[in-house]
């Protein structure tokens, strides 16, 4: 516990004078490399949207932005220049890139003790990200949760030696949705995310060791493939887990950042629509080889001006999941539906449904809004009503979160 | 001497007519556009990019592009092709309020000034 007061210090020591030398304040780390506002990437953070799609493919790095010479501005002074050129050679961002995200949650559910409780979780948490002189990008996360500890922790080598393909590797979860866990309004992740069969510890948002390389083709088509150790490191099995994804995006802001053309001139459904249709497929073994298993996926995304539609069906296979000798099949469906209301409000709606052989049925219906404050300043309200073979929970959840 | 004060006005017409006649006013958040000598439509342009620009972020953004030929995040070309693209960015921006008919004024604006900063 004091480790941590004084790591919290420590960090806060470090933050401190990078916020007050600029002029950058109470933005995350991408918004003060790039001076640009939280929305050019986000809907409602931590949602990403076209662009922020587009900037997190390309490993952190400005989509189109490649210096190949010192960044350095006509306005800078001999020595101003000179300083900037210094941090360019060695590689170092000029500023820290480290920012923080705080959370509390505040729940209600009359069949819990205590039924309102105001102090239902807090989280702190570090992370630090972005690029190396437009070549390496990486991100690496720390949860002050004595649980939680390290998230993602990755570098992306950006099409090493002109090779059409970028190589990812560290702790990180493999690409398989089209969507990041943390790529929604809503504050339960999607449901499939955490889903695990009977004792397979596979989970589709889980971080594991990997390699993966990965790469835009053309501007439209986004390919992934990896090997990973697989989802129990205490495993004594040898083996590894091999997973690949494909998507597509038709119409709207490719995935290389661009815009599309539109006719000024006349009015088309492509002017506001987008449409991006992903697969994936992740092959694993684990219990020392016992269990064989695999998970295939199709998903969608659906967006037309203010309103997005998301789509997604899994279906997985486990031999012997839990050591009895039975095979399991899994099935999951999620359908979602958000709209953005002036620049900040964004109420969503989530049906989910979830079938294990064995442990049954199990819907959610997840209606939720989030209100961005400011860009960086979130508050949001989420109805849980799950019903399982065993239980039906009704849970409120109201959430403040801030990120600097 | 008429003759040579004809001829000093006439210099200083030229001079003035090859001043880059983009004139930026204030800095951050107030950086503000002199119009008065833009054309009567581009006047009126302007009155609309005031409107819709400000919405999402200070003129200085528009001021720097225009100024050094690059755009200040992206830190690519900002010419007339980039113009367009912006435009159409800004269209397409879920809040922006702009359309298709404010983007076919304000972007010749946008190439009217890059022509007065070339001059």
């Amino acid at each position: 516990m004091k480790a941590q007061i004084i790591l919290i210090l420590l960090t806060a020591g470090l933050i401190i004078p990078c916020l007050s030398a600029t002029s950058a304040w109470a933005i995350p780390a991408f918004a003060r490399q790039y001076k640009t506002e939280c929305k050019t990437c986000h809907t409602v953070f931590p949602e990403r949207n076209e662009f922020g799609d587009a900037f997190e493919k390309n490993g952190f790095i400005w989509p189109g932005k490649v210096h190949t010479t010192p960044p350095t501005k006509a306005t800078l002074s001999p020595a101003e220049r000179q300083k900037a050129e210094a941090m360019y050679n060695s590689g170092l961002p000029e500023q820290l890139p480290v920012s923080l995200l705080a959370q509390h949650d505040v729940t209600y559910n009359s069949d819990a003790q205590p039924n309102f409780d105001l102090d239902a979780e807090t989280e702190l948490e570090i992370f630090a990200a972005g690029n190396f002189r437009n070549q390496v990008g990486f991100w690496a996360e720390y949860n002050f949760e004595p649980d939680k500890t390290t998230g993602e922790i990755y570098l992306q080598l950006q099409q090493p030696y002109n090779l059409p393909f970028n190589v990812k590797l560290g702790e990180f979860q493999p690409k398989l949705s089209i969507w990041k866990a943390n790529d929604r309004p809503s504050l339960s992740k999607f449901g499939y995310n955490g889903m695990k069969v009977g004792n397979n510890d596979f989970t589709i948002a889980g971080e594991q060791g990997a390699v993966e390389l990965n790469g835009v083709l053309g501007s439209r088509l986004f390919v992934a493939a990896g090997v990973t150790n697989g989802p129990d490191p205490k495993s004594a099995n040898n083996g590894k887990d091999y997973y690949g994804h494909i998507s597509v995006r038709i119409g709207g802001t490719d995935f290389l950042g661009k815009e599309p053309e539109v006719d000024l001139d006349h009015d088309s459904v492509w002017d506001y629509l987008t449409l991006t249709i992903g697969s994936f497929g992740y092959f694993g073994s684990n219990a020392d080889g016992v269990n064989d298993f695999y998970r295939a996926g199709l998903e969608s995304e659906t967006l037309y001006k203010r309103l997005r539609v998301r789509v997604s069906g899994i279906y997985g296979r486990d031999d012997d999941p839990s050591g009895t000798g039975a095979n399991v099949d899994s099935r999951f469906a999620l359908a979602q539906v958000e709209y953005l209301i002036g620049s900040g409000l964004m109420p969503s709606m989530r049906f989910e449904f979830q079938d294990i052989d064995e442990e049954g049925i199990t819907r959610r219906y997840i209606p939720g809004i989030s209100y961005a404050l400011l860009q960086n300043v979130r508050f949001a309200v989420e109805y849980l009503h799950e019903t399982t073979p065993d239980e039906t929970i009704r849970e409120t959840t109201g959430r403040v979160t801030l990120v600097f | 001497m008429k003759k040579r004060i004809l001829i000093l006005l006439t210099l200083l017409l030229f001079a003035a007519g090859a001043e880059a006649k983009l004139v930026v006013i204030g800095s951050g958040n107030d950086t503000r556009f002199d119009p008065s000598g833009f054309p009567p439509e581009m006047q009126k342009a302007y009155k609309l990019m005031e409107v819709k620009c400000v919405k999402c972020h200070s003129l200085e953004r528009a001021a720097i592009a225009l100024q050094t030929g690059i755009a200040p995040i992206t830190g690519g070309l900002f010419d007339r092709n980039a113009t367009r693209a912006y435009g159409i960015k800004m269209l397409r921006k879920p809040d922006s309020n702009m359309t298709k008919q404010d983007v076919k004024i304000v972007v010749p604006l946008l190439n009217y000034m890059l022509g007065e900063v070339e001059h």
